[in-house]
């Protein structure tokens, strides 16, 4: 009966394969055991779900709840430390009003003739409603650069967004002006994994090479209502946004031709050092990712300035680039 | 200059548009399109599974359980998979560590019993009995559990040493100690019992 135990039998082996399949071969899934796996796994998707619902109204409790502990005056000074620029950078740290914190970052030194600088089109993209409440804190500094790294960490009961949850479902890049000096763009993402994953403001953006993807050295500022007024007025700066399976989110841009050192000479036509490669923006999920979450072709003839909102949500601002 | 006025859409982008980019499908089609997944991987797997469950295990309830939580596993976090094409190979490991789980947790006295039988068919009792009086059966479950892993994975499911070893998280030469050893032990119970 027990052919493989022959020491050293040609069969050895396969009577082994052969008992071994012939053991279970009467062995077949029960009956229903189809649609008992069908509910277990919808049971258990849903439980993962409220999982992470449940977690995040949790801790939005919890932070509620130490807003209440803590106090209003803590918490602005709390915002002040997490604002891009550090809150030196504030204005006086008594800036309580989207208004005027916009006028301290408009009076920055951006060089002139930026996309509907003050001779240009008439201010647009009002804010429809003020995302989570949240007051602008723009940075205030003598140059246009900033760090385009997000300063906020993403929620911490929602992981953040990787390179591969998110793709982009729409974007636009336009040349506003017939001299091809200043355009205006914004992309949209969409979170495309199963489950709810953080992102966090400001979009991480530069221009680069399209073909090397080296830096071309553009100047990245945040919008501002003198420099790129046609750019939505968001409110925010940092946001971190929560974003459930499908959902996406948006970040708007402006370039120009001038540069931001040196003069305010645009160029007249093509440069020839700098635009015999195409260029692109860039967008990053974090500052030393080496992956891009997406990249589109800028239309920009030489090197100059790129503004930025921060991110928001579709519908959240009126979008109009004025006239 | 004046600039054109462009509104910005708000509306996103066809559903055609954005499949071939790898977004998201609707959630009505994208729960057929799971539910079709999980159909498939079903009709090709689950009665392979489930034998190669009842070889590492000892009552088919469980075996039921395992190969059930297998699935809902490998299929909830089938996004992740780096392979997709390695489903397979993913659910069998999943099978593999399920069992020990459960075996361990008899070990450490937690389910002493085996769970009784649910409302079966007569037909799977059947199985389930011939299999209990099966002496080979009976020999395997007499072997060190590593032993009996290496066995069932390299003669019942037809992997290769090196597949056997990647399953397991064992080197090749410990892969092949305890086949030969398995196999060694197999023939001295089986032949003392003939």
């Amino acid at each position: 009966v027990n052919d493989f135990m022959n020491h050293g039998g040609p069969g050895d082996e396969d009577e082994l394969r052969r008992r071994l399949t012939e053991a279970v071969s009467g062995i077949r899934p029960g009956d229903g055991s189809l649609e008992r796996l069908q509910k277990r796994v919808t049971a258990r998707r849903r439980q993962r779900q409220v999982m992470v619902t449940g977690g995040a109204v949790a801790v939005a409790a919890v932070m509620v709840a130490s807003a209440v502990l803590i106090g209003p005056g803590k918490i602005d000074r709390v915002r002040d430390s997490i604002t891009p620029g550090g809150g030196g950078s504030q204005s006086g740290g008594k800036d309580k009003g989207g208004e005027s914190s916009n006028q301290a970052a408009d009076s920055r030194n951006w060089p002139s003739g930026h996309p509907g600088g003050s001779t240009g089109p008439v201010p647009a993209g009002t804010p429809t409603k003020a995302p989570g409440g949240q007051k602008p804190t723009p940075t205030v500094g003598a140059t246009p650069t900033l760090s385009a790294t997000p300063t906020k960490s993403p929620d911490t009961t929602v992981r953040a967004c990787t390179v591969g949850d998110l793709a982009k479902t729409d974007s636009q890049s336009l040349v506003n002006k017939a001299d091809g000096s200043v355009g205006y763009g914004f992309l949209e993402f969409a979170n495309t994994s199963a489950s709810a994953c953080s992102v966090a403001g400001p979009p991480v953006v530069k221009v680069v090479d399209a073909t090397s993807g080296a830096d071309v050295g553009f100047t990245v500022g945040a919008r501002s209502a003198t420099d790129s007024p046609a750019l939505a007025s968001v409110a925010t700066w940092g946001r971190v946004v929560v974003l459930k399976p499908n959902d996406t989110y948006r970040f708007q841009f402006a370039w120009t031709n001038k540069a931001a050192s040196g003069s305010d000479v645009a160029c007249a036509g093509p440069d020839s050092s700098d635009t015999s490669k195409t260029w692109a923006l860039r967008y990053q999920a974090g500052a030393t990712d080496s992956a891009a979450v997406a990249q589109v072709s800028l239309p920009a003839a030489c090197k100059g300035s790129l503004y930025e909102t921060d991110i928001y949500l579709p519908g959240e601002y009126t979008e109009t680039f004025g006239t | 200059v004046a600039f054109d006025v462009v509104r910005l859409p708000h509306a996103r982008a066809p559903y055609a548009a954005v499949q071939g980019a790898g977004v998201a499908l609707p959630e009505s089609t994208e729960s057929t399109a799971r539910a079709h997944t999980l159909t498939q991987t079903y009709q090709a797997h689950y009665g392979s599974l489930l034998r190669l469950a009842a070889l590492l295990l000892d009552d088919i309830a469980s075996c039921e359980d395992v190969v059930q939580e297998a699935f809902i596993r490998v299929h909830l976090a089938r996004r992740r998979l780096r392979d997709p094409d390695k489903t397979l190979a993913y659910l069998r490991q999943t099978v593999v560590n399920l069992s020990r789980s459960t075996l361990r947790r008899r070990l450490l006295g937690l389910r002493l019993a085996p769970k009784p039988m649910p409302d079966a068919a007569s037909a799977e009792e059947a199985a389930y009995d011939s299999l209990e009086r099966d002496e080979l059966i009976h020999a395997l479950r007499g072997l060190q559990r590593r032993q009996r892993e290496v066995i069932v994975l390299r003669y019942f499911s037809g992997l290769t040493e090196a597949e056997v070893a990647d399953v397991l998280g064992v080197s090749l030469g410990s892969v092949k100690a305890y086949g030969s050893r398995g196999i060694e032990a197999l023939r001295t119970v089986m032949g003392g019992r003939s």
